[in-house]
């Protein structure tokens, strides 16, 4: 298992990091299939000419202004190109001790146990996570419980309280609630 | 865009906004160009052609290529001259057919087969939301996964007053309540018509004033390890 390093203060603090856990690893996967009779169904397309081709028969393409598919592009962030920076295995990641009410406005996406004895005391610590060299890094926040060490990845919300006027310009306008769903079951023995 | 829950706490209920708030970090605008100019992403026709690839032998690919259709090859995929069809083996279109789901346990035995679920959203119906149990607040929430948040604000003075009051409630019990939907109100909620469906809980603080935070948290899976 590859090693992740973390700083607080002066002390430098290391953890091996497991295979992300996934709600299918934990409670299975539900698979859905398009059948007539027993015979399995794929996905595919009806052309406009009444052709019908398979799904893969149709590609995603990257292509420049005159239409050739592109091999090299230059990235900006923000207009401006950023050079990648080291992954979360080959650079500690400082840690700072934050409240455990930070993670009530923390989305997370993926979960990583830790193993190992980093000698942190319990407690939530936020940092950042590359699993590779990349532009950018994402917000994560390390929980040390009693029971194992979790390392969580996601991206925080800024929601604000709220009185007699509510800001409705601290909200996003764009995104509906639910709307990421992507349709998909769980276990309810979770509960 | 505003999505409003029908909540039902002590016995009193309101439908208030349901809203998402905005990212603590901005996004950068990501831009991908080369020497002639930005990047586009299009789909394409690629020349696979609809062949059972399990029938072809390795003389038949030495000899020829039997799994490239070059006649559609290159050609934009645009998205309103093309529509979703289902084939069969024999890559004809069929009509009349079933959508089935099929449960299958972590080490991947099949569980149930059965038809395929078409949930409604049910955070705005007849039945309102019911404030359920509370919980511990710091345990819940080193107990779960939370993979979305969302916040409750109200619509006029009455609301503010109460979900302002199940704030307090909350902060003061440092607690969190769990949501659910259901004659007995222990039904998971689906925020969107054939959306997922999240276990939720709601996280509440009171601020300066008459401010406060109600914070709805999206679950679908609990902190710990794989059996």
């Amino acid at each position: 298992m590859p090693v992740i390093m973390f700083s607080l203060s002066d002390k430098t603090v290391s953890y091996e990091l497991a295979r992300k856990v996934t709600k299918e690893d934990l409670y299975g996967t539900l698979k859905r299939l398009v059948v007539k009779g027993d015979e399995i169904l794929q996905r595919g397309y009806l052309t406009a000419d009444g052709h019908s081709v398979p799904g893969t028969a149709i590609s995603n393409q990257r292509l420049d202004p005159e239409g050739t598919p592109v091999e090299v592009e230059e990235i900006l962030y923000d207009g401006e190109p950023r050079d990648p920076q080291p992954s979360s295995f080959d650079e500690p990641a400082p840690i700072e001790s934050v409240a455990l009410s930070a993670l009530a406005t923390f989305c997370v996406s993926d979960v990583y146990p830790l193993s190992g004895d980093g000698g942190l005391s319990p407690g939530l610590y936020s940092t950042w996570f590359s699993y590779r060299k990349a532009p950018e890094r994402k917000d994560a926040y390390l929980l040390v419980k009693e029971s194992g060490v979790y390392l969580l990845i996601g991206y925080a919300k800024n929601s604000p309280f709220v009185g007699q006027v509510v800001p409705y310009e601290l909200f996003d306008a764009e995104e509906t609630p639910g709307a990421s769903d992507d349709d998909e079951d769980m276990d309810f023995s979770m509960m | 865009m505003t999505t409003t829950i029908h909540l039902e706490f002590d016995g009193k209920s309101a439908r208030v906004p349901l809203q998402s708030p905005k990212r603590a970090k901005t996004l950068p605008v990501v831009q991908r160009r080369t020497a002639t100019g930005a990047v586009t992403n299009a789909r394409i026709f690629n020349g696979t052609r609809k062949i059972d690839i399990s029938s072809l032998s390795a003389e038949d690919l030495v000899s020829g290529d039997p799994e490239i259709d070059l006649s559609m090859a290159g050609i934009p995929a645009d998205p309103d001259l093309i529509s979703t069809a289902y084939l069969d083996k024999d890559g004809q279109v069929v009509r009349n057919f079933e959508q089935i789901e099929i449960v299958l346990a972590p080490d991947g035995t099949e569980k149930e087969r059965r038809p395929r679920t078409v949930r409604a959203a049910n955070i705005n119906d007849v039945r309102p939301v019911k404030v359920g149990k509370f919980m511990p607040a710091e345990e819940t929430l080193t107990s779960f996964v939370f993979r979305a948040v969302y916040q409750i604000v109200h619509s006029d003075g009455l609301s503010l007053d109460f979900l302002r009051g199940l704030a307090a409630k909350l902060q003061t019990e440092k607690a969190m309540a769990v949501l659910g939907v259901g004659p007995k109100g222990n039904q998971p909620l689906v925020l969107k018509e054939n959306g997922s469906p999240y276990r939720a809980f709601l996280h509440g603080e009171v601020g300066e004033g008459d401010t406060y935070r109600l914070l709805v948290l999206l679950s679908n899976q609990e902190l710990k390890l794989p059996a």
